[in-house]
Protein backbone atom coordinates (compact mmCIF):
# COMPACT_ATOMS: atom_id res chain seq x y z
CA UNK A 1 0.00 0.00 0.00
CA UNK A 2 1.27 3.20 -0.84
CA UNK A 3 1.98 5.66 1.94
CA UNK A 4 3.23 8.73 -0.82
CA UNK A 5 0.93 11.96 -0.26
CA UNK A 6 0.19 13.61 -3.15
CA UNK A 7 -1.06 17.48 -3.28
CA UNK A 8 -4.18 18.17 -5.54
CA UNK A 9 -5.16 21.72 -7.01
CA UNK A 10 -6.49 23.10 -4.29
CA UNK A 11 -9.10 24.77 -7.18
CA UNK A 12 -10.14 21.65 -8.09
CA UNK A 13 -9.89 18.86 -5.82
CA UNK A 14 -11.87 18.55 -2.65
CA UNK A 15 -8.56 16.78 -1.25
CA UNK A 16 -5.25 18.52 -0.36
CA UNK A 17 -3.59 15.36 0.36
CA UNK A 18 -4.43 12.10 -0.58
CA UNK A 19 -3.59 9.10 1.46
CA UNK A 20 -4.43 5.78 0.83
CA UNK A 21 -4.76 4.68 4.90
CA UNK A 22 -3.60 7.12 7.42
CA UNK A 23 -2.76 4.35 9.80
CA UNK A 24 0.03 3.59 7.89
CA UNK A 25 1.95 6.36 7.74
CA UNK A 26 1.91 6.53 11.31
CA UNK A 27 4.96 4.93 12.34
CA UNK A 28 3.55 1.75 13.82
CA UNK A 29 2.84 1.15 17.84
CA UNK A 30 4.47 -1.47 19.57
CA UNK A 31 2.88 -5.01 18.77
CA UNK A 32 2.24 -6.26 22.23
CA UNK A 33 1.19 -9.81 23.29
CA UNK A 34 -1.52 -9.55 26.12
CA UNK A 35 -1.91 -12.06 28.91
CA UNK A 36 -5.21 -14.37 28.28
CA UNK A 37 -6.77 -12.57 31.78
CA UNK A 38 -5.96 -8.71 30.39
CA UNK A 39 -9.17 -8.56 30.90
CA UNK A 40 -12.01 -10.39 32.30
CA UNK A 41 -15.00 -8.50 31.48
CA UNK A 42 -17.01 -7.34 28.57
CA UNK A 43 -17.03 -4.28 27.07
CA UNK A 44 -20.20 -3.22 29.67
CA UNK A 45 -17.67 -4.73 32.77
CA UNK A 46 -19.39 -7.60 33.51
CA UNK A 47 -17.42 -10.77 34.20
CA UNK A 48 -17.74 -14.10 33.15
CA UNK A 49 -15.61 -14.91 36.23
CA UNK A 50 -17.35 -13.31 38.78
CA UNK A 51 -20.63 -14.73 37.93
CA UNK A 52 -18.91 -17.92 37.69
CA UNK A 53 -17.75 -17.33 41.32
CA UNK A 54 -21.38 -16.69 42.63
CA UNK A 55 -22.85 -19.49 40.63
CA UNK A 56 -22.82 -21.76 43.65
CA UNK A 57 -24.74 -19.40 45.86
CA UNK A 58 -26.98 -18.35 42.98
CA UNK A 59 -27.57 -22.20 42.42
CA UNK A 60 -28.29 -22.86 46.17
CA UNK A 61 -30.98 -20.15 46.14
CA UNK A 62 -32.36 -21.05 43.04
CA UNK A 63 -32.60 -24.38 43.64
CA UNK A 64 -32.78 -25.18 47.22
CA UNK A 65 -33.85 -21.65 48.79
CA UNK A 66 -36.51 -20.58 46.50
CA UNK A 67 -37.08 -23.60 44.78
CA UNK A 68 -38.25 -20.94 41.23
CA UNK A 69 -40.20 -22.25 38.62
CA UNK A 70 -40.68 -20.79 35.47
CA UNK A 71 -42.60 -20.97 32.40
CA UNK A 72 -42.46 -19.37 28.72
CA UNK A 73 -38.88 -19.13 28.36
CA UNK A 74 -39.46 -19.94 24.33
CA UNK A 75 -41.32 -16.50 24.16
CA UNK A 76 -37.99 -14.49 24.76
CA UNK A 77 -36.84 -13.67 21.39
CA UNK A 78 -33.51 -14.74 19.58
CA UNK A 79 -32.29 -10.91 19.11
CA UNK A 80 -32.80 -8.12 21.44
CA UNK A 81 -35.61 -7.68 24.18
CA UNK A 82 -36.43 -5.69 26.90
CA UNK A 83 -37.47 -7.25 29.87
CA UNK A 84 -39.97 -5.69 32.27
CA UNK A 85 -41.14 -6.89 35.12
CA UNK A 86 -42.61 -6.47 39.16
CA UNK A 87 -39.88 -5.84 41.46
CA UNK A 88 -40.43 -6.41 45.44
CA UNK A 89 -38.88 -6.90 48.68
CA UNK A 90 -36.94 -5.11 50.81
CA UNK A 91 -33.67 -6.27 48.81
CA UNK A 92 -34.88 -8.05 45.77
CA UNK A 93 -33.59 -10.93 44.69
CA UNK A 94 -36.19 -11.24 41.78
CA UNK A 95 -33.15 -9.69 39.51
CA UNK A 96 -31.18 -12.61 40.27
CA UNK A 97 -33.62 -15.62 39.79
CA UNK A 98 -34.68 -14.34 36.25
CA UNK A 99 -31.33 -13.90 35.14
CA UNK A 100 -30.29 -17.13 36.53
CA UNK A 101 -33.42 -18.62 34.80
CA UNK A 102 -32.61 -17.25 31.32
CA UNK A 103 -28.65 -18.30 31.91
CA UNK A 104 -29.16 -22.02 32.64
CA UNK A 105 -32.44 -22.38 30.48
CA UNK A 106 -31.21 -20.27 27.49
CA UNK A 107 -27.47 -19.73 28.44
CA UNK A 108 -28.01 -16.31 27.00
CA UNK A 109 -26.74 -13.16 29.71
CA UNK A 110 -29.20 -10.75 30.45
CA UNK A 111 -27.89 -7.32 31.91
CA UNK A 112 -29.96 -5.36 34.45
CA UNK A 113 -31.15 -1.82 33.59
CA UNK A 114 -30.88 -0.06 37.18
CA UNK A 115 -30.77 3.77 38.16
CA UNK A 116 -27.33 5.80 38.13
CA UNK A 117 -27.46 5.66 41.78
CA UNK A 118 -26.14 2.18 42.18
CA UNK A 119 -22.86 3.48 40.46
CA UNK A 120 -22.13 5.54 43.39
CA UNK A 121 -22.54 3.01 45.72
CA UNK A 122 -18.75 1.67 46.70
CA UNK A 123 -18.43 -2.39 46.83
CA UNK A 124 -22.57 -2.47 45.81
CA UNK A 125 -21.47 -0.96 42.35
CA UNK A 126 -18.73 -2.52 41.82
CA UNK A 127 -20.48 -5.69 42.17
CA UNK A 128 -24.00 -4.67 39.97
CA UNK A 129 -21.21 -4.18 37.18
CA UNK A 130 -19.96 -7.46 37.59
CA UNK A 131 -22.87 -9.43 37.10
CA UNK A 132 -24.41 -7.44 34.12
CA UNK A 133 -25.39 -4.18 35.54
CA UNK A 134 -25.69 -1.15 33.43
CA UNK A 135 -27.45 2.17 33.60
CA UNK A 136 -30.72 2.25 32.11
CA UNK A 137 -29.97 5.10 29.55
CA UNK A 138 -31.30 5.34 25.99
CA UNK A 139 -27.38 4.85 24.00
CA UNK A 140 -26.80 2.71 26.13
CA UNK A 141 -30.02 0.46 25.45
CA UNK A 142 -29.59 0.98 21.53
CA UNK A 143 -26.06 -0.84 21.54
CA UNK A 144 -26.77 -3.34 23.90
CA UNK A 145 -29.91 -4.37 22.95
CA UNK A 146 -30.32 -2.95 19.34
CA UNK A 147 -27.24 -3.92 18.04
CA UNK A 148 -25.49 -6.17 20.06
CA UNK A 149 -29.12 -8.27 20.35
CA UNK A 150 -28.80 -8.47 23.54
CA UNK A 151 -31.26 -8.84 27.10
CA UNK A 152 -32.08 -6.33 28.96
CA UNK A 153 -34.06 -6.14 32.04
CA UNK A 154 -35.31 -3.29 34.19
CA UNK A 155 -37.91 -2.60 36.79
CA UNK A 156 -40.06 0.52 35.97
CA UNK A 157 -41.79 0.23 39.62
CA UNK A 158 -37.88 1.17 40.88
CA UNK A 159 -37.48 1.77 44.43
CA UNK A 160 -41.58 2.37 44.94
CA UNK A 161 -41.67 -1.48 44.35
CA UNK A 162 -39.33 -2.38 46.55
CA UNK A 163 -40.22 -0.05 49.24
CA UNK A 164 -43.72 -1.02 49.47
CA UNK A 165 -45.50 -1.95 52.56
CA UNK A 166 -46.57 -5.33 53.53
CA UNK A 167 -50.36 -4.33 53.13
CA UNK A 168 -49.72 -3.12 49.48
CA UNK A 169 -48.17 -6.67 48.88
CA UNK A 170 -49.38 -8.01 45.09
CA UNK A 171 -50.35 -4.47 43.77
CA UNK A 172 -48.03 -2.75 41.04
CA UNK A 173 -47.39 0.21 41.65
CA UNK A 174 -46.72 3.17 38.89
CA UNK A 175 -44.32 2.39 36.42
CA UNK A 176 -43.20 5.97 36.17
CA UNK A 177 -43.41 7.99 32.99
CA UNK A 178 -43.14 4.79 30.98
CA UNK A 179 -39.15 5.48 29.85
CA UNK A 180 -38.86 2.08 29.13
CA UNK A 181 -40.93 2.10 26.77
CA UNK A 182 -38.87 4.56 24.74
CA UNK A 183 -35.78 2.45 25.56
CA UNK A 184 -37.06 -0.23 23.90
CA UNK A 185 -38.19 1.61 20.73
CA UNK A 186 -34.93 3.85 20.38
CA UNK A 187 -33.48 0.11 20.36
CA UNK A 188 -35.91 -1.29 17.99
CA UNK A 189 -36.40 -4.01 20.27
CA UNK A 190 -39.96 -5.67 21.49
CA UNK A 191 -40.69 -5.93 25.30
CA UNK A 192 -41.37 -8.63 26.86
CA UNK A 193 -43.49 -8.84 30.52
CA UNK A 194 -42.29 -11.23 33.21
CA UNK A 195 -44.07 -11.87 36.29
CA UNK A 196 -42.56 -12.63 39.29
CA UNK A 197 -44.50 -14.03 42.76
CA UNK A 198 -42.53 -14.95 45.82
CA UNK A 199 -40.55 -11.72 46.16
CA UNK A 200 -43.69 -9.67 48.19
CA UNK A 201 -42.97 -12.37 50.74
CA UNK A 202 -39.43 -13.26 50.59
CA UNK A 203 -38.36 -9.78 52.47
CA UNK A 204 -41.56 -8.36 53.54
CA UNK A 205 -41.32 -4.55 54.84
CA UNK A 206 -43.84 -4.01 57.95
CA UNK A 207 -42.75 -0.60 58.53
CA UNK A 208 -40.32 2.24 57.20
CA UNK A 209 -37.77 4.82 59.53
CA UNK A 210 -38.07 7.51 56.96
CA UNK A 211 -36.65 10.13 58.84
CA UNK A 212 -33.61 7.74 59.29
CA UNK A 213 -34.16 7.27 55.25
CA UNK A 214 -33.68 10.78 55.18
CA UNK A 215 -30.90 11.15 57.46
CA UNK A 216 -28.81 8.92 55.63
CA UNK A 217 -29.79 9.98 52.00
CA UNK A 218 -31.40 6.35 50.79
CA UNK A 219 -34.66 5.70 49.12
CA UNK A 220 -36.13 3.63 52.23
CA UNK A 221 -35.03 2.26 55.51
CA UNK A 222 -36.80 -0.95 56.26
CA UNK A 223 -38.27 -2.92 59.23
CA UNK A 224 -38.02 -6.52 57.66
CA UNK A 225 -37.08 -10.15 57.93
CA UNK A 226 -33.48 -8.96 57.37
CA UNK A 227 -32.91 -12.44 55.71
CA UNK A 228 -34.83 -13.70 52.39
CA UNK A 229 -37.58 -16.28 53.62
CA UNK A 230 -37.92 -19.61 52.11
CA UNK A 231 -40.57 -18.91 49.70
CA UNK A 232 -41.53 -20.31 46.45
CA UNK A 233 -40.90 -18.42 43.36
CA UNK A 234 -42.71 -18.42 40.47
CA UNK A 235 -41.70 -16.51 37.34
CA UNK A 236 -43.72 -16.32 34.02
CA UNK A 237 -42.75 -14.91 30.27
CA UNK A 238 -45.35 -13.20 29.04
CA UNK A 239 -46.25 -12.76 24.99
CA UNK A 240 -43.77 -9.74 23.46
CA UNK A 241 -45.04 -6.61 22.76
CA UNK A 242 -43.45 -5.34 19.36
CA UNK A 243 -43.07 -1.22 20.19
CA UNK A 244 -41.27 -0.94 17.03
CA UNK A 245 -44.15 1.27 15.77
CA UNK A 246 -42.54 4.36 14.56
CA UNK A 247 -44.75 6.24 16.87
CA UNK A 248 -42.96 8.19 20.29
CA UNK A 249 -44.85 10.64 21.14
CA UNK A 250 -45.33 10.67 24.97
CA UNK A 251 -48.96 9.31 24.78
CA UNK A 252 -48.20 6.19 22.80
CA UNK A 253 -45.57 5.54 25.49
CA UNK A 254 -47.68 6.09 28.41
CA UNK A 255 -50.29 3.87 26.35
CA UNK A 256 -47.78 0.90 26.51
CA UNK A 257 -46.27 1.15 29.85
CA UNK A 258 -49.95 1.39 31.18
CA UNK A 259 -50.26 -1.85 29.32
CA UNK A 260 -47.47 -3.47 29.86
CA UNK A 261 -48.34 -3.10 33.99
CA UNK A 262 -51.68 -4.32 33.37
CA UNK A 263 -50.87 -7.81 32.04
CA UNK A 264 -48.01 -8.08 34.59
CA UNK A 265 -50.54 -7.14 37.44
CA UNK A 266 -52.89 -9.57 36.29
CA UNK A 267 -50.72 -12.60 35.70
CA UNK A 268 -49.66 -11.62 39.38
CA UNK A 269 -53.27 -12.22 40.08
CA UNK A 270 -53.17 -15.41 38.34
CA UNK A 271 -50.41 -17.11 39.70
CA UNK A 272 -51.42 -15.92 43.27
CA UNK A 273 -54.89 -17.30 42.52
CA UNK A 274 -52.91 -20.85 41.88
CA UNK A 275 -50.71 -20.92 44.93
CA UNK A 276 -51.82 -23.20 47.62
CA UNK A 277 -48.96 -22.10 50.15
CA UNK A 278 -46.32 -19.12 50.25
CA UNK A 279 -43.34 -21.24 51.15
CA UNK A 280 -45.01 -25.01 49.25
CA UNK A 281 -46.43 -23.27 46.29
CA UNK B 1 6.62 27.24 1.82
CA UNK B 2 4.70 25.31 4.47
CA UNK B 3 1.65 23.22 4.10
CA UNK B 4 0.51 22.40 8.03
CA UNK B 5 0.67 24.06 10.92
CA UNK B 6 1.25 22.22 14.07
CA UNK B 7 1.09 23.60 17.33
CA UNK B 8 3.17 21.37 20.26
CA UNK B 9 4.87 19.46 17.35
CA UNK B 10 7.98 17.82 20.04
CA UNK B 11 6.13 15.70 22.22
CA UNK B 12 3.88 12.24 21.82
CA UNK B 13 1.20 12.97 19.16
CA UNK B 14 3.24 15.93 18.14
CA UNK B 15 6.29 14.31 17.03
CA UNK B 16 4.57 11.41 15.19
CA UNK B 17 2.25 13.74 13.22
CA UNK B 18 5.28 15.92 12.20
CA UNK B 19 7.09 12.20 11.52
CA UNK B 20 4.05 10.95 9.65
CA UNK B 21 2.96 14.72 7.35
CA UNK B 22 7.24 14.54 6.30
CA UNK B 23 7.35 11.14 4.84
CA UNK B 24 4.18 12.62 2.82
CA UNK B 25 6.09 14.97 1.51
CA UNK B 26 3.54 17.56 3.37
CA UNK B 27 5.68 20.77 4.46
CA UNK B 28 5.01 21.62 8.57
CA UNK B 29 5.22 24.68 9.87
CA UNK B 30 5.50 24.74 13.82
CA UNK B 31 3.37 27.84 15.45
CA UNK B 32 6.45 28.21 17.90
CA UNK B 33 8.88 28.11 15.50
CA UNK B 34 11.27 31.58 15.46
CA UNK B 35 9.95 33.74 13.36
CA UNK B 36 12.54 35.09 10.82
CA UNK B 37 13.92 38.39 10.04
CA UNK B 38 13.68 39.44 13.76
CA UNK B 39 10.26 39.44 14.00
CA UNK B 40 7.97 38.27 16.70
CA UNK B 41 7.28 34.54 16.70
CA UNK B 42 4.12 35.71 17.88
CA UNK B 43 1.40 32.80 16.71
CA UNK B 44 -0.66 35.74 14.67
CA UNK B 45 2.67 37.18 13.20
CA UNK B 46 3.63 33.60 12.27
CA UNK B 47 -0.18 32.57 10.44
CA UNK B 48 0.36 36.03 8.30
CA UNK B 49 3.84 34.59 6.93
CA UNK B 50 1.48 31.17 6.23
CA UNK B 51 -1.26 32.55 4.83
CA UNK B 52 1.47 33.88 2.21
CA UNK B 53 2.41 30.95 1.71
CA UNK B 54 -0.59 29.24 1.06
CA UNK B 55 -0.67 27.43 4.08
CA UNK B 56 -3.93 24.22 3.94
CA UNK B 57 -4.09 22.81 7.21
CA UNK B 58 -3.64 23.74 10.82
CA UNK B 59 -3.26 20.79 13.98
CA UNK B 60 -4.12 22.26 17.13
CA UNK B 61 -2.67 20.01 19.50
CA UNK B 62 -1.47 20.43 23.14
CA UNK B 63 1.24 18.34 24.70
CA UNK B 64 -0.35 17.45 28.01
CA UNK B 65 -3.13 17.45 30.02
CA UNK B 66 -2.33 17.49 34.00
CA UNK B 67 -4.14 17.45 37.25
CA UNK B 68 -3.72 21.48 36.29
CA UNK B 69 -5.11 21.74 33.43
CA UNK B 70 -3.56 21.87 29.68
CA UNK B 71 0.09 23.90 30.33
CA UNK B 72 -0.72 27.70 30.05
CA UNK B 73 1.31 27.75 27.21
CA UNK B 74 -0.94 25.47 25.26
CA UNK B 75 -4.13 26.82 25.78
CA UNK B 76 -3.25 30.07 25.07
CA UNK B 77 -1.37 29.42 21.79
CA UNK B 78 -3.90 27.24 20.76
CA UNK B 79 -6.52 30.24 21.96
CA UNK B 80 -4.47 32.74 19.15
CA UNK B 81 -3.54 30.52 17.05
CA UNK B 82 -7.20 29.51 15.96
CA UNK B 83 -8.45 33.24 16.25
CA UNK B 84 -5.29 34.16 13.54
CA UNK B 85 -6.16 31.09 11.62
CA UNK B 86 -9.84 32.84 10.93
CA UNK B 87 -7.97 35.25 8.90
CA UNK B 88 -5.84 32.98 6.76
CA UNK B 89 -7.95 32.31 3.78
CA UNK B 90 -5.96 29.79 2.15
CA UNK B 91 -6.98 27.36 5.04
CA UNK B 92 -9.40 24.57 4.49
CA UNK B 93 -8.73 21.87 7.37
CA UNK B 94 -8.55 22.41 10.84
CA UNK B 95 -7.64 19.92 13.48
CA UNK B 96 -8.48 20.76 17.16
CA UNK B 97 -6.94 17.78 19.20
CA UNK B 98 -9.50 17.91 22.43
CA UNK B 99 -10.70 15.37 25.40
CA UNK B 100 -13.17 13.48 26.84
CA UNK B 101 -12.17 15.21 30.12
CA UNK B 102 -14.54 17.80 28.69
CA UNK B 103 -17.39 15.23 29.57
CA UNK B 104 -15.88 15.39 33.10
CA UNK B 105 -16.95 12.01 34.93
CA UNK B 106 -19.68 10.74 37.47
CA UNK B 107 -22.43 8.12 38.21
CA UNK B 108 -24.64 9.70 36.06
CA UNK B 109 -22.55 9.37 32.69
CA UNK B 110 -23.55 6.58 30.58
CA UNK B 111 -20.69 3.26 30.39
CA UNK B 112 -20.74 5.01 26.72
CA UNK B 113 -20.69 8.46 26.65
CA UNK B 114 -21.43 10.06 22.74
CA UNK B 115 -20.95 13.53 21.09
CA UNK B 116 -24.41 14.67 21.78
CA UNK B 117 -23.58 14.25 25.63
CA UNK B 118 -23.54 17.72 27.02
CA UNK B 119 -19.98 18.70 29.26
CA UNK B 120 -19.90 18.69 32.38
CA UNK B 121 -21.68 20.48 34.76
CA UNK B 122 -19.13 20.28 37.72
CA UNK B 123 -16.01 21.03 35.43
CA UNK B 124 -12.55 21.03 37.16
CA UNK B 125 -9.29 22.94 36.01
CA UNK B 126 -8.96 20.26 33.09
CA UNK B 127 -12.57 20.22 31.95
CA UNK B 128 -12.35 24.12 31.81
CA UNK B 129 -9.18 24.15 30.26
CA UNK B 130 -11.16 22.01 27.41
CA UNK B 131 -14.31 23.64 27.40
CA UNK B 132 -12.03 26.65 26.84
CA UNK B 133 -10.27 25.33 23.86
CA UNK B 134 -13.50 24.20 22.20
CA UNK B 135 -15.10 27.30 22.63
CA UNK B 136 -12.60 28.74 20.48
CA UNK B 137 -12.73 26.06 17.76
CA UNK B 138 -16.92 26.90 18.31
CA UNK B 139 -15.33 30.16 17.73
CA UNK B 140 -13.61 29.43 14.71
CA UNK B 141 -16.03 26.84 12.83
CA UNK B 142 -18.57 30.39 13.46
CA UNK B 143 -16.15 32.72 11.60
CA UNK B 144 -14.93 30.66 8.75
CA UNK B 145 -18.07 28.46 7.85
CA UNK B 146 -16.01 27.76 4.72
CA UNK B 147 -13.08 25.77 6.84
CA UNK B 148 -13.75 21.83 7.63
CA UNK B 149 -12.98 21.76 11.33
CA UNK B 150 -12.80 18.20 13.34
CA UNK B 151 -12.57 18.43 16.48
CA UNK B 152 -11.56 14.63 18.41
CA UNK B 153 -12.15 14.34 21.53
CA UNK B 154 -9.69 11.95 22.13
CA UNK B 155 -9.51 9.46 25.28
CA UNK B 156 -6.74 8.68 27.78
CA UNK B 157 -3.74 8.91 25.33
CA UNK B 158 -0.61 7.17 26.83
CA UNK B 159 2.85 6.85 24.55
CA UNK B 160 6.12 8.34 24.97
CA UNK B 161 4.32 11.16 26.57
CA UNK B 162 0.87 10.20 28.69
CA UNK B 163 -2.01 12.39 28.01
CA UNK B 164 -4.67 12.62 30.51
CA UNK B 165 -4.94 12.62 34.44
CA UNK B 166 -5.97 9.10 34.54
CA UNK B 167 -3.17 7.73 32.19
CA UNK B 168 -0.70 9.81 33.90
CA UNK B 169 -1.66 8.16 37.28
CA UNK B 170 -1.59 5.30 35.97
CA UNK B 171 1.83 4.89 34.44
CA UNK B 172 3.59 7.02 37.48
CA UNK B 173 6.78 6.56 38.31
CA UNK B 174 6.79 3.82 40.98
CA UNK B 175 5.02 0.56 42.08
CA UNK B 176 1.68 1.57 43.43
CA UNK B 177 -0.87 3.26 41.89
CA UNK B 178 -3.71 4.26 44.72
CA UNK B 179 -7.23 3.70 43.36
CA UNK B 180 -10.66 4.37 45.50
CA UNK B 181 -11.61 1.54 47.83
CA UNK B 182 -15.08 -0.28 46.68
CA UNK B 183 -14.71 1.37 42.78
CA UNK B 184 -13.44 -0.51 39.78
CA UNK B 185 -14.21 1.87 36.90
CA UNK B 186 -14.67 1.38 33.33
CA UNK B 187 -11.69 3.15 31.89
CA UNK B 188 -10.39 3.53 27.91
CA UNK B 189 -6.75 4.02 26.68
CA UNK B 190 -5.41 5.05 23.10
CA UNK B 191 -1.83 5.21 21.83
CA UNK B 192 0.07 8.08 20.73
CA UNK B 193 0.13 6.46 17.20
CA UNK B 194 -3.89 5.85 17.00
CA UNK B 195 -4.21 9.26 18.08
CA UNK B 196 -1.67 10.89 15.29
CA UNK B 197 -3.35 8.65 12.69
CA UNK B 198 -6.73 9.86 13.62
CA UNK B 199 -5.14 13.74 12.67
CA UNK B 200 -3.69 12.45 9.97
CA UNK B 201 -6.87 11.11 8.51
CA UNK B 202 -8.90 14.33 9.74
CA UNK B 203 -6.65 16.37 7.85
CA UNK B 204 -6.45 13.97 4.59
CA UNK B 205 -10.29 13.43 4.21
CA UNK B 206 -13.59 15.78 4.94
CA UNK B 207 -14.34 14.52 7.86
CA UNK B 208 -15.78 17.75 9.74
CA UNK B 209 -17.86 17.76 13.23
CA UNK B 210 -17.10 16.37 16.82
CA UNK B 211 -15.70 12.78 16.96
CA UNK B 212 -14.78 10.92 20.26
CA UNK B 213 -11.61 8.82 19.46
CA UNK B 214 -11.41 5.73 21.69
CA UNK B 215 -11.27 2.37 21.79
CA UNK B 216 -14.27 0.11 21.13
CA UNK B 217 -14.27 -1.39 24.16
CA UNK B 218 -13.68 -0.29 27.68
CA UNK B 219 -11.81 -2.50 30.89
CA UNK B 220 -11.58 -2.44 34.76
CA UNK B 221 -8.82 0.28 35.99
CA UNK B 222 -7.94 -3.07 38.27
CA UNK B 223 -7.23 -5.06 34.92
CA UNK B 224 -5.20 -1.65 33.59
CA UNK B 225 -2.70 -1.21 36.20
CA UNK B 226 -1.96 -5.04 36.40
CA UNK B 227 -1.51 -4.85 33.17
CA UNK B 228 1.57 -2.10 33.55
CA UNK B 229 2.85 -4.11 36.18
CA UNK B 230 1.85 -1.60 39.14
CA UNK B 231 0.09 -2.50 42.51
CA UNK B 232 -3.20 -0.78 43.48
CA UNK B 233 -3.38 0.48 46.91
CA UNK B 234 -7.05 1.18 47.25
CA UNK B 235 -7.92 4.16 49.60
CA UNK B 236 -11.38 5.09 51.29
CA UNK B 237 -13.74 7.69 49.89
CA UNK B 238 -13.87 10.61 52.07
CA UNK B 239 -17.00 10.94 54.10
CA UNK B 240 -18.63 14.42 54.49
CA UNK B 241 -18.80 14.76 57.97
CA UNK B 242 -14.77 15.20 57.77
CA UNK B 243 -14.52 15.39 53.79
CA UNK B 244 -13.42 19.17 54.01
CA UNK B 245 -10.50 18.38 55.88
CA UNK B 246 -9.72 14.92 54.33
CA UNK B 247 -9.87 15.48 51.00
CA UNK B 248 -6.90 18.24 51.39
CA UNK B 249 -4.77 15.10 51.97
CA UNK B 250 -5.72 13.22 49.05
CA UNK B 251 -3.30 12.27 46.91
CA UNK B 252 -5.51 13.31 43.71
CA UNK B 253 -7.19 16.39 42.72
CA UNK B 254 -11.01 16.56 42.57
CA UNK B 255 -11.12 15.67 38.22
CA UNK B 256 -8.75 12.46 39.29
CA UNK B 257 -10.92 11.15 41.92
CA UNK B 258 -13.80 11.07 40.04
CA UNK B 259 -11.80 8.88 37.47
CA UNK B 260 -10.59 6.99 39.92
CA UNK B 261 -14.28 6.12 41.27
CA UNK B 262 -16.18 6.29 38.09
CA UNK B 263 -14.41 6.18 35.49
CA UNK B 264 -15.29 7.23 31.34
CA UNK B 265 -15.63 5.74 28.20
CA UNK B 266 -16.05 7.53 24.43
CA UNK B 267 -18.71 5.61 21.88
CA UNK B 268 -16.43 6.04 18.91
CA UNK B 269 -18.88 4.66 16.83
CA UNK B 270 -19.25 8.00 14.76
CA UNK B 271 -15.43 8.15 13.87
CA UNK B 272 -15.79 4.64 13.01
CA UNK B 273 -19.06 5.66 10.55
CA UNK B 274 -16.40 8.11 9.42
CA UNK B 275 -13.94 6.30 8.22
CA UNK B 276 -11.17 7.26 11.08
CA UNK B 277 -8.52 3.95 11.33
CA UNK B 278 -9.99 2.13 14.54
CA UNK B 279 -7.47 1.95 17.55
CA UNK B 280 -6.17 -0.80 19.33
CA UNK B 281 -8.23 -2.20 22.45
CA UNK B 282 -8.21 -0.33 25.44
CA UNK B 283 -6.07 -3.16 27.13
CA UNK B 284 -3.53 -3.37 24.03
CA UNK B 285 -3.19 0.14 24.56
CA UNK B 286 -2.04 0.55 28.19
CA UNK B 287 0.06 -2.50 27.57
CA UNK B 288 2.00 -0.85 24.69
CA UNK B 289 2.67 2.09 27.26
CA UNK B 290 5.54 -0.48 29.23
CA UNK B 291 6.62 -2.20 26.29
Amino acid sequence: MSTEGRRHDRDRGDHLWVVEEAADVVRPEPRVTLPEDAADTDRWGRSEEVVRRVGPAVDFLYDRWFRTEVEGLDKIPAGGALLVSNHAGALPPDAVQIMWAIRRELDRRVYMMGEHVFGRLPVAGWMFRRIGGVEADPSTARKLLGEEGQLGLVFPEGTKGTGKHWSERYRLQRFGRGGFVRVAMDAGVPIVPVAVLGAEEAMPIFGRLDGLAGMLGLPYVPVTSMVWLPVKFRIRVLDPIDVHLGHSDDHTQQMVSEDVRAVIQRTLIDLLAQRRSVIWG
Amino acid sequence: MADVVLTDPDMGVGALVVDALQRLGIEIARSDAPAPAGQSAAAEVWLERLDEARTGGLVVNHCRLRAGGLSRRSLEMAERVLAAASRCETLHRVVVVSSGQVYGSGAELPTFVTEGHAPTERPGASATDIADLESAAARFAAARPDVSLTVLRVAETVGTAPHGLLADHVLQPGGFVTTRFGYDPQVQFVTAHAVAAAIVHALTEDVAGVYNFAPADAMPLSAAIRLVGRTRVPMLRTVSLVGGILRRMEPWSHELGELLTFGRALDPQRAVDAGFPEPSSAAAAIAAAVY
